[in-house]
């Protein structure tokens, strides 16, 4: 930061250093006796918001650094202030605007390039993310971070040929430790896809670099993966069998050799049964690997080659060996292949009439087997039946019971899957999975109170109880489900809630990935920087925060549509009062709130906290009914929307036609026309 | 493969289903305090598993008379379609091998004889006492050196 001269200067530069020790609150008593005799001046109030920020006073620290911005413009200072208050409240979009007028007044400035970079990373701007790395290395090319950085956002923004360029440079740099040389030899082959080079110029260059991997078996891995990408299966398929041997849970590694062992048989005609004595030979080599024979079983149907004997042999296996989720691993498999299903029925039957007779566990898992079955083919009659057969041979296993009542549930006999399941979550109380289950059926008959009591076990006392335990948590299913309900039963302030305390999980989660930026690049973590980049864009495509939009958008549509619509089940009521009567409505709701908050904090003042918990946090707005009274019900809609690739998203057609309404609405005509485009 | 293991606030319930299926109510019924009090007694109540599923359990009592012990069995039982593998017996030894441990000079069972189950004990070091004063149930006890 930039000193200044004269008294003030040298409490404001005590006020700064504080500032960077971490001294918060003395360098805000510091700043506030300078603007005590100097109330104008732009800087100190820049370094007060700033200090408000780190004390977590965000609404204020905004303020003060916009008052600062407001009094010299021409600051670098203040525009910084502003950046990293911005930054600091996750306003990521604002926080890079005054990164940007900061470095027009200081273009040179190191500290400040490289915050807005990473703000760039994280914003996925990548033009302007190269030509910022660019003028860092112009500033300091002995700066391997920035060169880490200028190749990775190279990759970023398609340019593969300069990425890999930089990255053939970087592993001649002296400063590069031998374990970034190794990541960056083996990301190297992935430039090589990109750029689709022929199997000569790829090998060529794995060959020139693959003496900086440290790991053999990575070693192995990269040229087994080059090999099977230009169908030089004999090559993959020896590299693959020591890779297996070495990573047994590595199904991708098992995937591929299988696949190389089934191309290589047939590139040379030979006979499928070298092909199934290869698999039983894989098969007795690992014995216990349950993988392996699940693995062996879904490439065999695939393929559509002869499976009998693989199935045959994992479902003795399972049953013998008492694996219950065995069978729940084929799901998928079943689903889409009903003729395996019925050849896993017919031996599952054959099974029970003729050999399992003697032995009670491997008859209770064929019970049990037959049960899901039926139940993945949606013959809920039938698995009711077996579930019933199995509960009939070990009535003590909650595993049966949370079966049935799923079962009972598919069949809408609600009263008897809840009685199903309370069973089950007696007989081991301590199963919070178990208890999941419950609340959930209770969630889909509405019995919000029920589902919190059963879980109450498991969470700690919270003012506003479970659902805020719940929502600290993070538990994400039990808010979507209580969400739901909650729509359903008219409760729309608590419904928002619900849906308001997802949003900030998903925006939290996609927020942390921010301070992985600086770790991966510096690290040489490139493939690692990937999958997180693409795990945060289809984090809000998930099945879990579509749920949450369309709820939130249904109700806020509805608000927009109709002010009567906030009043729920009472809305048809209040619209026939007269303006006195309505006050009074609006009077005694909210009496009856102030009363149950009251209540609350009665309730939660009494329980005694441990030594290292921190106080309860009263939430001022408990029901909701705040989130209902916005004065722009679309534009918090768009809130909840604006995350989603609505345009390339499959399915989902209601929350489309919503967003597509809501957009038009507002205006916004090419966004409409794109989701509408995807209909 | 039979293991054995001790019974907690957890899984407390399944002692009451192990009992129902295994005694029948009319022959037996245990009170609401009888599985509150399992809790409190340690080793003296097990389950047994047999290849990792619960099948069978064994509930006893402590009693002292004039400074010598003795250990009531309350319940034993297995689970009908695991009956003949061991279980019961596994249970059993356990509750020897429990009394010698505190000292008990023998273990009795007060069992009613439509339970059917009266070969069982003396199949297995148990003796019947001559006058256990109910024609409906025989006392069988087996002593302890």
């Amino acid at each position: 930061m930039k000193k200044s001269t004269g008294k003030e200067a040298a409490l404001f530069d005590r006020a700064v250093n504080q500032f960077e020790d971490g001294h918060f609150s003395r360098s805000l008593k510091t700043t506030l006796s300078i603007l005590k005799k100097k109330p104008k001046h732009a800087e100190a109030i820049a370094l007060e918001g700033l200090n408000l920020c780190k004390l977590n006073n965000y609404h204020d620290a905004l303020l003060r650094c916009q008052l600062a911005i407001g009094l010299n413009a021409k600051s670098r200072f203040c525009w910084q202030a502003l950046a990293i208050t911005y930054r600091d409240r996750k306003d990521y979009h604002s926080s890079l605007n005054a990164y940007k007028n900061a470095i027009r007044i200081s273009p040179k400035n190191e500290g400040l390039l490289y915050d807005a970079a990473y703000l760039q990373f994280h914003l996925r701007l990548y033009g302007p993310l190269v030509q910022s790395w660019q003028t860092l290395v112009n500033l300091d090319s002995e700066n391997l971070e920035y060169r880490l950085c200028l190749t990775l956002s190279y990759y970023l923004s398609g340019s593969y040929e300069r990425c890999l360029s930089y990255c053939t440079d970087l592993l001649t740099f002296p400063k590069l430790g031998s374990n970034a040389s190794s990541r960056l030899a083996c990301f190297i082959p992935n430039l090589a896809l990109k750029l689709d080079l022929h199997f000569e110029d790829s090998f060529r260059i794995f060959q020139e670099y693959s003496s900086f991997i440290l790991n053999d078996w990575l070693r192995y891995e990269q040229l087994a993966n080059l090999y099977f990408r230009f169908q030089k299966y004999d090559e993959a398929l020896h590299l693959y069998g020591k890779l297996i041997a070495k990573y047994k849970d590595r199904n991708d590694f098992l995937w591929r050799y299988l696949k190389s062992l089934h191309e290589l048989i047939i590139s040379k005609g030979l006979p499928k049964q070298v092909l199934y004595n290869k698999f039983r030979c894989l098969l007795d080599l690992l014995p216990n690997a349950m993988n392996i024979k699940i693995i062996i079983l879904e490439f065999l149907v695939i393929a559509n080659l002869d499976y009998d004997f693989f199935l045959q042999h994992l479902l003795i296996y399972s049953k013998n060996k008492g694996i219950p989720s065995a069978i729940l691993l084929l799901k998928s498999l079943i689903r889409g292949n009903l003729l395996l299903a019925h050849k896993i029925k017919d031996f599952l039957i054959f099974e029970l009439q003729n050999t399992n007779r003697d032995n009670p566990t491997a008859c209770l898992w064929n019970f049990y087997y037959l049960s899901c079955l039926t139940y993945f083919t949606f013959d809920y009659a039938s698995s009711l039946h077996w579930i019933d057969q199995a509960i009939s041979n070990l009535p003590t296993l909650p595993d049966l019971y949370l079966l049935k009542g799923k079962i009972l549930s598919r069949l809408g006999e609600w009263s008897e899957a809840i009685r199903t399941l309370t069973f089950c979550c007696d007989l081991d109380r301590g199963d919070r999975a178990l208890a999941s289950r419950l609340a959930k059926t209770y969630f889909y008959i509405d019995e919000n109170q029920l589902a919190y009591q059963s879980l109450s076990k498991f969470c700690k006392d919270r003012f506003g109880g479970v659902p805020i335990y719940l929502a600290e948590t993070e538990c994400i299913w039990f808010l979507i489900e209580d969400g739901e309900s909650l729509l359903r039963q008219q409760s729309y302030g608590l419904a928002l809630k619900r849906f308001h305390q997802l949003y900030n999980i998903f925006k939290e989660w996609t927020s942390i990935s921010f301070h992985y930026h600086t770790y991966c690049a510096e690290n040489a973590q490139f493939m690692q920087y990937l999958e997180m980049d693409e795990w945060t864009k289809t984090l809000w495509d998930s099945p879990a925060y579509l749920r949450t939009a369309l709820g939130a958008t249904v109700i806020y549509l509805k608000l927009h549509e109709s002010p009567y619509f906030k009043y729920g089940e009472n809305a048809t009521a209040v619209y026939s009062m007269n303006e006195n009567e309505r006050l009074q409505f609006d009077k005694d709701q909210n009496q009856s709130m102030t009363k149950l908050h009251l209540q609350e904090e009665s309730r939660i003042k009494k329980i005694k906290l441990d030594e290292d918990e921190d106080p309860f946090v009263i939430d001022p707005d408990l029901l909701g009914m705040e989130l209902l009274e916005t004065k722009d019900p679309l534009q918090e809609a768009m809130k909840f929307l604006y995350p989603v690739r609505l345009d390339s998203l499959k399915g989902w057609g209601y929350l489309k036609v919503l967003a597509s309404v809501i957009y038009k609405s507002k205006g916004l005509h090419l966004k409409t026309q794109n989701i509408l485009d995807n209909l | 493969m039979i293991e054995l293991d001790a019974i907690n606030s957890n899984n407390l319930k399944v002692l009451e289903v192990i009992n129902q299926k295994t005694i029948p109510e009319e022959i037996r019924s245990f009170s609401p305090q009888y599985y509150k009090e399992t809790l409190q007694i340690g080793p003296l109540a097990q389950y047994a598993y047999f290849n990792n599923v619960c099948v069978g359990a064994v509930r006893c009592k402590k009693e002292t008379h004039n400074k010598s012990n003795k250990l009531q069995i309350l319940s034993l039982g297995v689970l009908p379609a695991y009956r003949k593998y061991g279980v019961g017996s596994q249970l059993l030894e356990h509750v020897i091998n429990s009394a010698k441990e505190i000292g008990s000079k023998e273990v009795y069972v007060q069992l009613p004889l439509a339970l059917d189950s009266k070969n069982w004990f003396l199949g297995r070091g148990f003796t019947e006492l001559s006058d256990s004063g109910n024609e409906e149930t025989a006392i069988l006890v087996h002593h302890l050196q």
